[in-house]
Formats: C-alpha cells, sequence, structure tokens
C-alpha cells in the first residue's frame, strides 16, 4: 500500500475531509493528519476531544476488494495495528475492548471509527484513528477513563516516530486482511489481544436495551457473541462494553 | 375412490376436527400447525376460517403476515412524540408490492438520525433523490450510511431506531 498525507495544522475533522477526497476520487492509501480537530467526531454523533497537539488525529482512505461481509473486520484490525504500534513503540501494554477500543489499564488511550461512502471509483471506506499523545487538558468527565502515551511512559512522543510506525503495520495488517483467508487471521489477531474475547463478564449498552452476560467470542463478520444468564447467546453488532468488575 | 375423492373426505375429516377444536377462545400452535398444513396440502394462497371466538387467515401470497401494528401508549413528552411518529415501523404487506424497498446492505444496527438528539434523516412524506442518505447501518462501529438510490416519496418506515437489522431486510418503501 502506498500513502499519502496531507497535514493540516486545525481543521474541523480527520475523517470528514478523507471522506471528501475519497468521494472525489482519492485513492486508497490517502490519509488525513492534523495537530487539532475542532469537530472530532466518535461513535453515534459524540465528540472526540481534540486539543491542538494532545492527540495523533489520522484518517486513512481504503478501497478493500474483500467480501462485503467481512466489511466490518477493517475496524477490528485497526485496533490490531494500534495495539501493536503502541506495544512496539513504548512497550506499553494494551488491551482491546470489543470493537476496537484501545485501553491501557482500563483507560482508553485510542479511539477508532469507520465509515463507509459510495465514491465515483466505487464504495471506500474511511478509517479514523485518534491515539492520545498527552492528557493534560482532558476534561474531569474524561480524565479518570482515559490515559495518553505520555502518561504512560514518561515521555512526550514523537509523533513522526508514532505515525511511520502506525502506517507500517496497517500497511502489514491490511495485506493480511485481503489475503486469501485474511478475515479467519485478522479474527485470530484480534482475539490473541483481547481480554474481551472470551470468559469477559461484560455489561453491553445498546440502543433500547441493557444486557450483562459473559464473552464468549466472535462471529465471523467480528460481531461479540455474550452469553447471558438464561444461557441465551445474544450477537452484539453495535453497542458499548464494559467491564464488569468482581464484587 | 379416485385420489380426488379421497383427498376431498380427508379435507372434510380435518376441517371437521378444526372446527370442533375451534370452540376453544383461541387456537393452539399445533391446531394452527395442522391448519397451515391442511392449507398447503391443497395448493390454497388464501384461506379464511371464522366462528364466533376466533378469526384466522393464512395466506401464502405475501411475504410476511399480516398483522397489525398496535402503536405503545406513548408516555413521552410531546416533542418526543413527533419524533416517534417519524420513524413508526410498519411490516411489509402485499399492498407495498409497488414501492422500491431499500435493504439493509449488511448485518448491524438501524439509526435514524445521524446522533440521538438529531432529526431523522428521513420521515414519512419525505422526498429523497438517489444521493439522499436516510439512514446510518451501524457494525462493529463501521458506519454505513445509506443511500436512497432511487427518486421518490418515503411512504414506509419498516424498522425502528435502535433495532438489529438483518442482511437485505426491507428498511424504507419508496414510492418513486
Amino acid at each position: 500500500m502506498n500513502f499519502t498525507i496531507l497535514r493540516f495544522d486545525t481543521i474541523e475533522s480527520t475523517n470528514t475531509e478523507a471522506l471528501n477526497q475519497a468521494k472525489r476520487g482519492a485513492d486508497e492509501g490517502l490519509c488525513v493528519i492534523a495537530k487539532q480537530q475542532t469537530a472530532g467526531r466518535g461513535r453515534h454523533g459524540r465528540n472526540w476531544v481534540s486539543e491542538k497537539d494532545s492527540g495523533l488525529y489520522f484518517s486513512i482512505v481504503l478501497r478493500p476488494k474483500i467480501e462485503p461481509r467481512f466489511l466490518p473486520l477493517i475496524t477490528l484490525m485497526s485496533a490490531v495495528v494500534v495495539h501493536d504500534t503502541l506495544e512496539k513503540l513504548y512497550k506499553i501494554e494494551c488491551d482491546i475492548k470489543w470493537v476496537n477500543d484501545i485501553h491501557v489499564r482500563d483507560k482508553k488511550i485510542c479511539g477508532i471509527l469507520a465509515e463507509t461512502c459510495d465514491t465515483p471509483k466505487g464504495l471506500a471506506i474511511i478509517v479514523g484513528i485518534g491515539i492520545n499523545l498527552k492528557s493534560p487538558n482532558f476534561p474531569p468527565e474524561i480524565a479518570e477513563t482515559a490515559t495518553s502515551i505520555e502518561n504512560e511512559t514518561a515521555k512526550t512522543p514523537n509523533v513522526e516516530d508514532l505515525l511511520q510506525t502506525l502506517t507500517r503495520y496497517f500497511a502489514i495488517f491490511y495485506e493480511v486482511l485481503i489475503s486469501e483467508n485474511g478475515a479467519k487471521k485478522i479474527r485470530q489477531d484480534w482475539t490473541e489481544r483481547s481480554s474481551y474475547a472470551f470468559r469477559k463478564n461484560v455489561k453491553v449498552n445498546i440502543e433500547n436495551e441493557i444486557i450483562f452476560g459473559i464473552t464468549r467470542g466472535i462471529e465471523e463478520n467480528g460481531a461479540l457473541r455474550v452469553e447471558t444468564s438464561d444461557g441465551e447467546i445474544k450477537i452484539i453488532h453495535a453497542g458499548d462494553v464494559e467491564r464488569l468488575r468482581k464484587v | 375412490m379416485s385420489e380426488t375423492a379421497l383427498a376431498k373426505s380427508k379435507s372434510e375429516t380435518k376441517e371437521r376436527t378444526i372446527k370442533k377444536q375451534t370452540t376453544a377462545p383461541s387456537l393452539n400452535m399445533a391446531e394452527l400447525r395442522e391448519l397451515a398444513e391442511l392449507v398447503n396440502e391443497h395448493g390454497f394462497t388464501d384461506f379464511e376460517f371464522e366462528n364466533a371466538n376466533i378469526r384466522v387467515r393464512l395466506s401464502k401470497m405475501i411475504a410476511a403476515p399480516i398483522v397489525q401494528t398496535v402503536q405503545p401508549a406513548v408516555s413521552a413528552p410531546v416533542a418526543a412524540t413527533v419524533q416517534n411518529e417519524t420513524v413508526t415501523p410498519e411490516t411489509p404487506t402485499a399492498t407495498d408490492e409497488d414501492l422500491h424497498k431499500i435493504t439493509s446492505p449488511i448485518v448491524g444496527t438501524f439509526y435514524a438520525s445521524p446522533a440521538p438528539d438529531k432529526d431523522a434523516y428521513v420521515s414519512l412524506g419525505d422526498k429523497v433523490s438517489e444521493n439522499t442518505t436516510v439512514c446510518i447501518v451501524e457494525a462493529m462501529k463501521l458506519m454505513n450510511e445509506i443511500q436512497a438510490e432511487v427518486s421518490g416519496e418515503v411512504v414506509k418506515i419498516y424498522v425502528e431506531n435502535g433495532q438489529p437489522v438483518e442482511y437485505g431486510q426491507p428498511l424504507f418503501g419508496i414510492r418513486k
């Protein structure tokens, strides 16, 4: 994969810019990075705090030629990429909270959000990755649940090193995903890195209900299997998963 | 006895049995199944049965049973009621056959609006064109914006906000 990187000091949202670039015909591998986002987006309209120089705000255009049912695995693959980047570069021990939040000691260090869009060149997928570099200015409600590379290593990370390793791992795992049996390999990679894959007591907040249960692996498209107390397996495609601590 | 006569005789026997059983206030599942088998056996596309206690209608021509959607009592504030009305789900029926169905391209969760506090992308009666975004289906934090792909009017909304949807499930009915 060849990367072309567009750099911005301040931008509304790197995902929005990458979406617009894709609609104008940008090739796979186009990346948008910014030092600051004024309207960073999280899942389902949530705000992503994106203060100047506090994070790496990164979005990439993909045009994957894989079976549509496996497309959601791109977000699991992206989590594996960030997980390995942080471990390799900074020796930070990470966990992947389903589906693609990167956690360090139960605090979030990275969030990932992907979007599809129809373009003249066919379907494109934009993967947005926000990695916390520093966390001095987190609002109080986020400070308790978030961390940053600086917090974990006591050093200010070099953004260029981070970007280089991130794109290198992205190319490696993306090649795996689009190769033969790639979906299965990515599921394995994800499962090996996530403590949420099996036997985790969780609470799942879905749009209209809350489910309690124990995780029982993932489906072929990355959906989480949760067994409830009456033995029923619920398949979760969207929702916030929380670890339940033993009382 | 010819095959036709035999079939008729069988059917009369079954019909008598069912009539006898339906003097109870309702049909149980076994009786319903028997009724469905009887209808199927004779190649009927429509079957209706009625007595003082119950009315049963079976039809093979439509994809889903005819269900009268009963609206739950709304206890939410008036402002929320307006929003609810725009996403009142309906079951596709035979009368929807002439509508263009916008279906879900993936298994996931249906969202009528870009965020919980935002208005729905489209409401009943709205005019849409090919590129109009009508909803989002989320799967594993991959947000799939669904476009109308045809021009017309939104006349049916088959799913509710936050509802899980299957591949190919009808989401909207558009009158072109």
